[in-house]
C-alpha cells in the first residue's frame, strides 16, 4: 500500500520536478539563476485558467485528443515499475499494452 | 441434420423469390427473410455445438460416382457458422439500402439472390466432409462472388477487376483440386476422415499436400504474394461485397487451413515454420500497401492482407506447438488466430460499410478529394473511427485482444530456447512494427476522408446515410466494443475449437483451454481502467472550462491570409517518409507537368500512384509490362449477356449437382 502511495506520489510530482531540475541545470551552466524548481507547475495552472479558442474545422476529436492521450499515458504509468521492480497494475505480457497504449 | 437441410432450402427459395418478384422491395425482404430463418435455424444448432462441444455427424446418400457424403458438424465450423451467416444476413440488410438508388433503373433481385447463394454456400463449405461436395461448395462460393463484384458491370474497370478475381480464385481451385487428388490417389477415397488417416504419418506426398492447400487456401485468403488480384476487386465491388468478400467469404480459405491441421495432426516443425514466415510476410507487405493507397477501399482491401498474415502467424505458433508437444503455445496461436478471424470480420466489415456510406453520400473514394466529411456523416465518421481503432490493435477494442494472444504465443517461454526463440521473438518485433504502421494508415484514411475541410469543390456530399446503412455498421461497432471489453466472451467462443486442436496433443493435457484465459484476465480490467480514467478527465475539464466559454474562430494561418482547402495535408504527403523508406517495395507511378519558365502559362500538375510491386512484376514476367493490362482490358467482353449467363449457368449447375444428388 505505501509503495503504491509512493508511486502515485512520484508520479506526480516528477514530471515537474525532473524539468525544473533541467533547466535549473542549464541555466547555472549559462551563469544564469534560472526559473524556479517547479515553474512548469505554475504555467500549468496558469495555462488551464485561459479561455480556449478552437478552429471552426476542427471538430470533437481535435478536444477529445489531448485527453485519450493523457488517459492512456496515467495508465501506462501506472504499469510502470518506477521504484524498484514494481508497479500498482501487472500482469503477464503488460509490456505489449504499454506499447500498444 | 434435418434443420440444416431445411435451412438450405430456405436459402434456395429465397433465392428464386429474389429472382422471381416483380419489385425490388419485396426481392429484398424475400431475401433478408429467408436469411433470417436459416440463420436461426443454422444457428440452434451450431451454437450448442460452439459453446458445450461435441459434434454432429450424418451420412447422406448421394449420385452415383461418390455413392455418400458425410456432413460433420463440429465446434470449428460451428464457430464459423456462428458469425458468417448473421454476417451476410446484415449485409444483405446493407445491401437494400445501398443499392436503392437503382431500385428504379436496374434489377437488384441478381444481387439479393446472389447473396442467399453466398450464405448457402457457407452452411456447405463448414459442414461438408466430403472433397467432391467440400469443392462444389467452394466453387458456388467462387461464381457467386465474382457476379456480385461485376454488378456495374459496364465499367471497363470493373469487369477486368472481376475477370482478374475469376482468374486467380480459379487457379486457387486448380491447386486444392490437385491437392485432393493427390490424397485421393494415396488413399482411394474422396471422405475427410480417411484423408486423415494417411496425413498423419509424413511422407513425402504428405509435404506436398500441404505446400498445395497453403497454396490454395492462401490465395482464397489473399496471402502475400497470391493478393493482387484482392483492391482490385475491393475496390470495384459494391460496398456490401467488398465487406462480406474481405471479412467473412475469404475466411473460408482460413478455415480450410484449419481442418487441414486438424486432419494432419502430428505436423512437422517446418510446416510451422512456413506458415509463420509466409504470414509475417504477408501482414508486413500488406501493411505496406495500405499506407500508400489513394483509394479507400483499396487500401481497406490491402489490410486484408496484413490481419489474414496476422491470424496465420497465430496458426503456424499453434502447428509448431503441435510439432513440439506445448499445449501452451497450442492454445495461445489457435485461439489468437481464430479470435483475430473473427475481430477481423468485425472491424472490416464495419470499415467496409463506412466506406460504402461515404461512396453512397459523395460518390467518391478518392481519398485526394476527400476531407472534412465528419460534420456531413457524423455518424459514419464515428464508426469508421471505431473500426480504424479497432483495426490498429489499440487497447480496450478487440482487435488488442487477440493480437495479444498471438504475442504472448510468440513470446511465450514454452519456445524452445536458441534459434527457434530468436526468430519467433523477430516476428514479435514484425508484428510491432505492423501494429505501428497500421495505426499510421488509418490514422492517415481518418484524417484524410472526415477531419479536415474539403479538398474537393466538386464533390457534394448528399447529407447522412439512411438506417438500412447505419443498422449493420451500429451492430459491428457493438460486436467490436463487446469483445473488447469482455474479452472472456471471445475466449468462450473460441475454446472448443481450441480444445480440437489441443486433443491432437499425444499427451492429452488437461489444462486444455485455461492458459489464455489467465493472460487475458487483466486486458478486461485495463479496458475498463482506461475508459475510467478518461471519463474522470472528462468531468474534470468540465469542471475547470466552467465559466470560460470556449470560442470558434477560423485556423490561425500563421499570418498568411489566402489559405486553401488545397494547403491541407495530403495522403502522399502523409505516407512520403514511409514509402521513401521501403521504396524498393512501394513502387510509386508520377505524371508530372512542370511549369515552365519564370512566367508560365499554362498550370503544372503532379499526379502520383502506388502500384502492386507483385503484380507490376507479375505482369512484366508475362508479357509486355503494363501494356498488357492495357491490351487486355478491352477484350473481357463488352456485351455481358454471355459471359454472365454462363457465370449463372454454372452456379445452378453446381447447385443442382449438390442438392440433386442427394435427393437422388
Amino acid at each position: 500500500m505505501l509503495l503504491w502511495l509512493a508511486h502515485v506520489a512520484a508520479l506526480l510530482v516528477l514530471p515537474f520536478l525532473t524539468v525544473g531540475v533541467v533547466n535549473r541545470t542549464k541555466s547555472r551552466w549559462a551563469g544564469r539563476k534560472g526559473p524556479r524548481l517547479f515553474q512548469s507547475l505554475s504555467d500549468c495552472l496558469r495555462l488551464l485558467r485561459k479561455q480556449p479558442v478552437y478552429s471552426a474545422t476542427t471538430t470533437g476529436i481535435f478536444r477529445a485528443g489531448p485527453l485519450v492521450l493523457l488517459a492512456t499515458t496515467l495508465v501506462s504509468a501506472a504499469m510502470m515499475p518506477v521504484l524498484g521492480a514494481i508497479a500498482p497494475v501487472s500482469f503477464p505480457y503488460d509490456f505489449v499494452a504499454v506499447a500498444y497504449l | 441434420m434435418i434443420l440444416l437441410a431445411v435451412a438450405s432450402i430456405t436459402l434456395l427459395a429465397g433465392a428464386g423469390l429474389a429472382l422471381g418478384l416483380r419489385d425490388n422491395v419485396h426481392r429484398g425482404w424475400a431475401a433478408i427473410a429467408a436469411q433470417a430463418i436459416a440463420t436461426g435455424l443454422v444457428l440452434s444448432i451450431a451454437l450448442p455445438v460452439l459453446l458445450h462441444g461435441g459434434d454432429l455427424r450424418h451420412r447422406v446418400a448421394w449420385s452415383y460416382p461418390v455413392e455418400s457424403i458425410a456432413v460433420h458438424l463440429d465446434p470449428l465450423g460451428a464457430f464459423f457458422l456462428a458469425w458468417s451467416l448473421p454476417m451476410t444476413l446484415l449485409g444483405t440488410i446493407y445491401a437494400f439500402g445501398y443499392l436503392r438508388p437503382y431500385f428504379r433503373t436496374r434489377n437488384a433481385g441478381v444481387q439479393f439472390a446472389l447473396l442467399s447463394v453466398i450464405a448457402l454456400s457457407f452452411v456447405l463449405v463448414y459442414t461438408l466432409e466430403s472433397a467432391f461436395a467440400f469443392l462444389l461448395g467452394w466453387e458456388i462460393a467462387a461464381v457467386a462472388a465474382w457476379l456480385l463484384v461485376v454488378w456495374d458491370y459496364r465499367n471497363q474497370k470493373i469487369r477486368f477487376a472481376g475477370f482478374n478475381y475469376l482468374v486467380s480464385t480459379h487457379i486457387g481451385l486448380f491447386f486444392l483440386l490437385a491437392a485432393f487428388m493427390v490424397l485421393h490417389s494415396r488413399t482411394g477415397s474422396m471422405d475427410f476422415q480417411s484423408f486423415s488417416a494417411f496425413l498423419q504419418q509424413p511422407s513425402r506426398a504428405r509435404s506436398i499436400a500441404f505446400v498445395l492447400f497453403v497454396t490454395s487456401f492462401g490465395l482464397k485468403s489473399a496471402f502475400f504474394p497470391f493478393h493482387t488480384w484482392l483492391p482490385r476487386a475491393h475496390s470495384a465491388a459494391p460496398a456490401h461485397v467488398s465487406a462480406l468478400m474481405s471479412g467473412v467469404i475469404h475466411k473460408a480459405g482460413l478455415f480450410g487451413l484449419l481442418r487441414i491441421i486438424l486432419l494432419i495432426g502430428q505436423p512437422e516443425p517446418w510446416m510451422g515454420w512456413y506458415l509463420v514466415s509466409f504470414s509475417a510476410a504477408s501482414a508486413v507487405v500488406g501493411v505496406l500497401y495500405t499506407t500508400a493507397q489513394r483509394d479507400l477501399k483499396r487500401l481497406l482491401g490491402y489490410s486484408s492482407t496484413e490481419n489474414v498474415g496476422i491470424a496465420g502467424i497465430g496458426f503456424g505458433i499453434g502447428l509448431l506447438g503441435l510439432a513440439w508437444h506445448e499445449p501452451a503455445l497450442v492454445a495461445l496461436g489457435f485461439a489468437g488466430g481464430i479470435l483475430h478471424v473473427l475481430n477481423h470480420a468485425l472491424f472490416k466489415c464495419l470499415l467496409f460499410y463506412a466506406a460504402g456510406a461515404v461512396y453512397r453520400a459523395t460518390h467518391v473514394v478518392d481519398l485526394e478529394r476527400l476531407g472534412g466529411l465528419a460534420r456531413r456523416l457524423p455518424w459514419t465518421a464515428g464508426f469508421f473511427l471505431l473500426g480504424g481503432l479497432a483495426i490498429s490493435a489499440l487497447p480496450p477494442l478487440n482487435g488488442f485482444v487477440s493480437e495479444l494472444l498471438v504475442y504472448a504465443g510468440l513470446l511465450s517461454p514454452a519456445v524452445p530456447a536458441g534459434m527457434p526463440r530468436a526468430f519467433l521473438v523477430g516476428a514479435a518485433a514484425l508484428l510491432a512494427f505492423v501494429g505501428g504502421v497500421s495505426a499510421l494508415a488509418m490514422a492517415r484514411a481518418f484524417g484524410l476522408t472526415f477531419l479536415g475541410s474539403p479538398r474537393d469543390a466538386g464533390v457534394h456530399c448528399e447529407g447522412e446515410v439512411s438506417r438500412w446503412l447505419r443498422v449493420p455498421m451500429a451492430v459491428h461497432a457493438a460486436g467490436v466494443l463487446a469483445l473488447g471489453l469482455v474479452p472472456a466472451a471471445g475466449l468462450g467462443l473460441v475454446e472448443q475449437p481450441v480444445r480440437l486442436f489441443q486433443a491432437l496433443l499425444p499427451a492429452a493435457a488437461p489444462i486444455a483451454g485455461l492458459g489464455p484465459v489467465q493472460v487475458l484476465a487483466p486486458v478486461a480490467r485495463l479496458g475498463l481502467a482506461l475508459l475510467a480514467v478518461l471519463g474522470g478527465l472528462v468531468l474534470l475539464r468540465a469542471a475547470l472550462a466552467r465559466g470560460l466559454p470556449a470560442k470558434r474562430h477560423v485556423t490561425w494561418g500563421c499570418g498568411y491570409g489566402a489559405p486553401t482547402p488545397r494547403m491541407q495535408y495530403t495522403g502522399a504527403s502523409f505516407s512520403s517518409q514511409l514509402a521513401g523508406v521501403f521504396y524498393a517495395v512501394l513502387p510509386h507511378l508520377r505524371r508530372e507537368r512542370l511549369p515552365e519558365g519564370p512566367f508560365p502559362e499554362k498550370a503544372g500538375h503532379v499526379d502520383t500512384h502506388c502500384v502492386d510491386a507483385v503484380e507490376k512484376r507479375m505482369f512484366e514476367v508475362i508479357g509486355e509490362g503494363d501494356d498488357l493490362v492495357t491490351r487486355l482490358a478491352p477484350r473481357v467482353p463488352v456485351e455481358p449477356g454471355v459471359s454472365l449467363g454462363a457465370g449463372l449457368v454454372v452456379l445452378v449447375v453446381a447447385v443442382w449437382l449438390l442438392l440433386g444428388g442427394g435427393v437422388r
